[in-house]
């Protein structure tokens, strides 16, 4: 809220008793949401094998151990290199069709876009069984094909919106312009608009990297042969027990997603991107 | 609906085609659903003319400009540019440009970039696009601001950007869809005389969208008025002025009184009997005797006296109110309960000497009346 | 040059193939970019799951409800059932009370200085994975957790306390995964009620609280449903955090299925699970779409799902 507004409404003598409450209840949540965060990273520093908090001693040996297992590390490979792949090819995809979602009108449209966007609507577990199943089929359940293609389906979806959304906000006219000039379809589309757009373009593909990178239900049902995602691994840890190297793992997720966050944040500014 | 009882000539795209013509628009109609945006409407545009649209919005001249730059396809008729039918051609092919009502210049480009941008899809040499675009920039008066951004630029200076970039293309007829919409008063006016003289230097055929009469009349050497989708007359300023051919054209360009009537004598110059009154009016509608017309009276040729004429061409009425506008004056005069007349003259003593409820005569030159079209 | 030069002083009116009528030639061309997306999730989207009907209704090649019939008639079903949707009950409506004031702070109190900095804060638990944030849980309420940890040597209690394992651990990660999406719904509509609409009820005589609970509460009431709607939908399909914190013990819908499909192999079960739980959230969903329709006063936004 703009500085004139929060002051229009302190002048509004809305009483400061009350803004401190909400104040307080609303940095109690905040503090709620960090918290179990914040627990994970400080017991990753402990020396102990069994996880604590507040960690005892400090100590880096259960990153090294991180680094240091194959299975851990080989995870961590793959869930990048998913997500990286699944967010190009997905942008690939996406970017296409959500032009032509939003510049032109034909029969079916709303029933495409609904399509596009509703691997969102489905619940995840489902999602998940519905892609176990196809690619059972296609005899790609174990493979790293199957995977990406299953995580590319699942977040298509989110470089659609973002870019569609992008593009609403362009004025049509300056493609007409663009067209009027001399410049043929394709050129429209890599001379004016991309660059119109890019960071819409990047958002929406830093969506899609984010969700397939942190994607469990559909990970946990396609796995590559002899290799799992790293939420998975840590998935599968849980069952049987935490011990301090788990936390380490978890911890370095939790560092890729505030790096994650600030890359966001740069490209469209978080407050915007809430909106998505 | 098509409100206009003017019967275009039946035309045929070789019909109305001159070898002086370069747009040649036959029969052209445009609807989006059940809306009729354009009906039937035929033109044909000389080269290096400056021809206005002019209309009230919704009356379809956009949609008709659109449809010659190529962004719409007319669902009948034809359009000739330079004698090629352009029917099946895409925009980025005809030889047309256009400059839009929001300037539409690219963003991620500098003014410089803006402009040479259809000279390089065009595969030009650099050297020839660098000489071409510093021309046109010259022409409009920007060659400091090459290297700025578009949102770095004024709304004028961001029309010239959008002027030059269309133009540097050598088009063979500009199309530009209200283009000075945006612009506060006084930079509209500037802005008009600037494109009224480029226009004469480079000599390239001009079509301009306005729903502004003032504007199509300072800029234009015909003006086609355009309502509901249809064309209702097209025509220099004067013609267009003088010999308005319907009620609307009368009252669209300067004011207009309309008084209704019955035809007594047909002819070219016809009788007409006007609230008990006999008046000769010029008749080019063909009216026969009985029907039921329409006399325009435009209040500037109107004459008021208080010791009239009692026959002839004269209407009687008494003073309403009179309006003191310091240089001139306007007049209410009611000829009966249900018509009223607008004079406007300048003659001070005149208007000093009326009084409230004063008897007075109106007569006007023969050639100041004429029927026009519902 | 021109064909109609054949028909002089004819009228003209060729009649076009495109406009209105379009041809679906020129359409294809003109969509076609469309298609690779859309073959992509035809196939592997929306077959496979359309496929689940027909699967959970010819379990053996022939037509029988009996699958059905057996989800929604045996009673351990139903207590499976009925918990999910207690579950996401007692979640929303935590949610509801802890996301609201959040969202209030963010919109109409917080300084912009740092308003960015607590959207961070909001956002970048849904940047981690759900796995995560459970075994986050794990920790804090484990018999050898932080929270026993603390309320032992506190004093509070003697022995620690079983929090795991149970609804209560359920509940407690579910709304620690939702509170974003709450927050962030109520957020997007508050922004659009305008803040002078609660001056003018102060200048009417109203209490601040008053001025609240009479306009500002009321114009956001959309929008609390809308993401209500929202959370309560994504518990009911919640797999991972039920599955870590729950214990065997206390399954939900989602559980079930992943252990007809995994464990069981009974996979005509496990698709009429699927079946019920994608019906329900469609229904809620819609319900979603339609109140934040109506928060937005019909503007047309797309729905965060």
């Amino acid at each position: 809220m703009t500085a004139a507004a929060s002051a229009t409404l302190r002048k509004a003598g809305a009483t400061s008793a009350g803004i401190v409450l909400i104040r307080v209840a609303a940095w109690l949540v905040l503090g709620l949401l960090l918290a179990p965060l914040i627990v994970l990273v400080g017991a990753s520093f402990s020396s102990v094998d069994y996880v604590s908090f507040p960690p005892r001693g400090f100590s880096l040996q259960w990153y090294e151990k991180f680094f240091a297992d194959p299975a851990f590390v080989n995870s961590l490979i793959l869930s990048a290199k998913i997500a990286l792949a699944a967010s190009l090819l997905a942008t690939l995809l996406g970017f296409p069709a959500a032009y032509i979602l939003v510049r032109k009108r034909f029969p079916g449209r709303r029933l495409a876009w609904t399509l596009l966007l509703s691997p969102l609507l489905v619940p995840q577990i489902i999602l998940g069984v519905a892609l176990l199943q196809i690619f059972t089929a296609a005899g790609l359940a174990t493979s790293f094909t199957g995977l990406l293609l299953a995580h590319t389906v699942a977040v298509v979806p989110y470089v659609v919106r973002t870019v569609g959304a992008a593009l609403v906000g362009i004025d049509p006219s300056i493609e007409e312009a663009a067209g009027d000039l001399g410049a043929s379809r394709l050129e429209i589309l890599a001379l004016v608009v991309a660059p119109i757009i890019k960071g819409g373009l990047l958002a929406g593909a830093l969506f899609a990297f984010i969700m397939s990178w942190v994607n469990v239900e559909i990970s946990i049902f396609l796995s590559v042969t002899g290799g799992y995602t790293l939420p998975v691994v840590l998935f599968n840890f849980i069952e049987y027990s935490i011990t301090t190297v788990v936390v380490a793992a978890a911890s370095i997720a939790i560092y890729v997603a505030l790096i994650l966050v600030l890359l966001v944040d740069a490209i469209v500014g978080i407050d915007s991107a809430s909106k998505l | 609906m098509v409100l206009s009882k003017v019967e275009p000539p039946a035309t045929t795209a070789s019909a109305q085609r001159s070898h002086d013509t370069i747009v040649n628009i036959a029969g052209v109609a445009k609807s989006f659903g059940d809306m009729v945006a354009v009906d039937n409407v035929s033109l044909a545009i000389r080269r290096g003319e400056f021809v206005s649209l002019l209309g009230p919005s919704g009356c379809g001249k956009s949609t008709l400009l659109r449809m010659i730059a190529g962004f719409e396809q007319p669902d009948a008729g034809a359009i000739e540019i330079d004698a090629h039918d352009v029917i099946d051609v895409p925009p980025n092919r005809r030889p047309v440009n256009m400059v839009f009502q929001s300037y539409a210049l690219f963003p991620h480009l500098n003014v410089f970039d803006n402009v040479a941008f259809g000279l390089r899809r065009k595969r030009l040499p650099r050297a020839q696009v660098e000489a071409d675009v510093r021309h046109f920039l010259q022409l409009v008066g920007l060659e400091a601001l090459a290297q700025r951004y578009p949102t770095q630029l004024s709304g004028g200076q961001q029309q010239r950007v959008a002027l030059a970039r269309a133009l540097v293309n050598k088009p063979k007829v500009l199309l530009l869809d209200e283009p000075l919409g945006a612009l506060d008063l006084k930079l509209r006016k500037r802005m008009q005389t600037e494109l009224k003289q480029l226009q004469r230097d480079v000599g390239v055929t001009f079509i301009y969208v306005t729903h502004d009469q003032d504007e199509a009349l300072a800029l234009s050497d015909r003006i086609a008025v355009m309502n509901r989708g249809a064309l209702l007359q097209f025509a220099s300023c004067r013609e267009l002025y003088d010999k308005p051919r319907t009620e609307f054209v009368a009252n669209f360009l300067g004011e207009a009184n309309i008084v209704a009537g019955r035809v007594v004598e047909p002819g070219p110059v016809a009788v007409v009997e006007v609230r008990g009154h006999n008046i000769q009016v010029l008749d080019d509608t063909q009216a026969q005797p009985g029907d039921q017309v329409l006399v325009a009276l435009r209040p500037e040729q109107l004459n008021v006296a208080v010791h009239g004429p009692s026959s002839g061409n004269v209407l009687q009425a008494r003073v309403k109110d009179k309006v003191f506008l310091g240089n001139a004056f306007t007049l209410h005069l009611q000829v009966d309960p249900d018509v009223a007349l607008i004079v406007r003259g300048t003659d001070r003593a005149l208007f000093d000497g009326l009084v409230m409820g004063q008897a007075v005569a109106i007569t006007w030159p023969l050639e100041y009346g004429r029927l026009v079209q519902p | 040059m021109n064909e109609h030069a054949a028909i002089p002083n004819a009228r003209v009116s060729r009649q076009r193939t495109r406009s209105a009528g379009a041809s679906t030639a020129y359409v294809l061309r003109q969509i076609w970019p469309l298609f690779p997306a859309l073959a992509v999730l035809v196939f592997l989207f929306a077959l496979p799951l359309a496929w689940m009907l027909p699967e959970s209704l010819f379990p053996e090649g022939q037509f029988s409800t009996a699958i059905y019939a057996e989800v929604l008639g045996t009673s351990y079903y139903w207590t499976v059932i009925g918990r999910s949707f207690w579950l996401s009950l007692v979640a929303t409506v935590v949610c509801v009370i802890l996301g609201y004031p959040l969202a209030y702070y963010l919109v109409r109190v917080v300084r912009p200085r740092y308003r960015r900095f607590v959207f961070m804060i909001v956002i970048a638990p849904l940047f981690t994975s759900a796995v995560i944030r459970a075994m986050a849980w794990l920790v804090i309420l484990g018999r050898r957790g932080m929270l026993n940890e603390t309320l032992l040597w506190m004093g509070v209690i003697e022995a620690p306390l079983r929090l795991l394992y149970s609804e209560t651990a359920v509940i407690i990660g579910l709304v620690y995964i939702m509170i974003p999406f709450m927050v962030l719904t109520v957020a997007a509509v508050l922004e659009n009620v305008n803040s002078t609409l609660e001056e003018a009820a102060r200048d009417l005589g109203a209490t601040p609280l008053g001025a609240f609970c009479r306009v500002t509460f009321p114009l956001t009431l959309p929008g609390v449903m809308a993401g209500s709607f929202l959370v309560f939908a994504l518990c009911l399909s919640s797999y991972v955090t039920p599955a870590v914190l729950g214990g065997g013990r206390n399954k939900v819908m989602a559980m079930l299925i992943f252990e007809q499909f995994m464990r069981l192999f009974n996979w005509p079960l496990g698709a009429a699970i699927s079946c019920v739980m994608l019906f329900v959230t469609l229904i809620i969903i819609w319900c979603y779409n339609r109140a934040l329709a109506r928060s937005t006063g019909g503007r047309g936004q797309e729905a965060l799902l």
